[in-house]
């Protein structure tokens, strides 16, 4: 843990402190902080916006009963995501059973994957390039300058990150969009750092390919 | 394909796109990183492809969060009013 970091903890405890003292700026200031990212991380599991506001105002509820049993062991953003992960899975699990996130997670590995189409390398039996780019990866004709075709690629990246399996999008969500360290995230999801980084290898791979497919 | 015939790297580019977010999580062994970093030394379509990924994750980086409506932050005021008043 940094300095940084750890200043951002001693002052997210201050503010529990202040809060458990019924505090209702110390509420504010942390609704403030964590709702967007509750509401993205909840967007990227559950199937509506509606139901991810029900699911956050759920988690605020939870974080305030649960006020006097924190006892720190965790950060408090932490803390927070797991009470948001575990509503999530209640409200989507509906009358079926929940299944954990490293179940899900293990299903979506199951399946087979390249970041590349295998068309695109030449064969294992080439006499000189074997497995090397047999159709490169194509320049992006992007102008940064340009404020519409700015937004018109993150409206790209939005959709194909939608498109994702769930726990793909999971990881994306609090590990490219959010900014999380790999651990926090391993934390929140109960999933292995090895199967975080495979499904964010898978992720970020089927984005660039939307990318590449818009932009060349 | 821009490689030297004479240095013909160990890591194919299909490898490559497969380890290379090993390779941003710092978490390959050191041998297959010195064959990935030979790879990329060599390899203009691989670092193509390496500059687009770090393009993706900056651009992902970039979606703007959608703000806490009035009438959520309201519901949520009622939440903590309640909670507060149960104690
Ligand atoms: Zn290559």
């Amino acid at each position: 843990m940094n300095v940084t970091e750890q200043d951002s903890s001693v002052a997210e405890r201050r503010l529990l402190e202040r809060l458990r003292e019924g505090d209702e700026r110390a509420f504010s200031e942390l609704v403030a902080a964590h709702t967007p990212g509750l509401l993205r991380v909840a967007r990227s599991y559950v199937s509506t916006q509606s139901v991810a506001e029900e699911v956050v105002q759920d988690t605020w509820l939870g974080v305030l009963r649960g006020l006097d049993g924190f006892e720190g062991r965790s950060s408090v953003r932490t803390w927070i995501y797991r009470i948001l992960t575990n509503r999530a899975q209640t409200r989507g699990a509906g009358e079926s059973r929940t299944v954990p996130f490293a179940a899900l997670a293990a299903g979506e590995l199951s399946e087979g994957f390249t970041a590349v189409e295998p068309e695109r390398f030449l064969p294992a039996d080439h006499d000189r390039w074997p497995h090397h780019w047999a159709a490169p990866p194509r320049r992006w004709e992007t102008s940064p300058e340009g404020a519409l075709a700015h937004a018109e690629t993150l409206r790209l990246i939005q959709a194909a990150i939608d498109g994702l399996p769930t726990m793909q999008r999971m990881v994306i969500t609090m590990r490219d969009m959010e900014g999380w360290p790999s651990q926090e995230v391993c934390e929140v999801l109960g999933v292995s750092v090895a199967n975080q980084r495979v499904l964010l290898h898978r992720a970020r791979s089927v984005v660039r390919n939307a990318l590449e497919e818009h932009l060349t | 394909m821009t490689h030297p015939p004479h240095s013909r790297p160990e890591m194919p580019c299909a490898e490559f796109v497969e380890r290379v977010t090993d390779y941003l999580e710092d978490s390959l062994q050191v041998d297959d990183r010195a064959r990935l970093e030979e790879h990329l030394g060599e390899c203009t379509a691989c670092q193509l492809y390496l500059g687009q990924l770090r393009q993706t994750l900056t651009l992902a980086g970039q979606l703007v969060q959608d703000d806490v409506s009035p009438a959520m932050h309201d519901e949520l005021l009622t939440v903590f009013t309640r909670w507060r008043q149960e104690r």
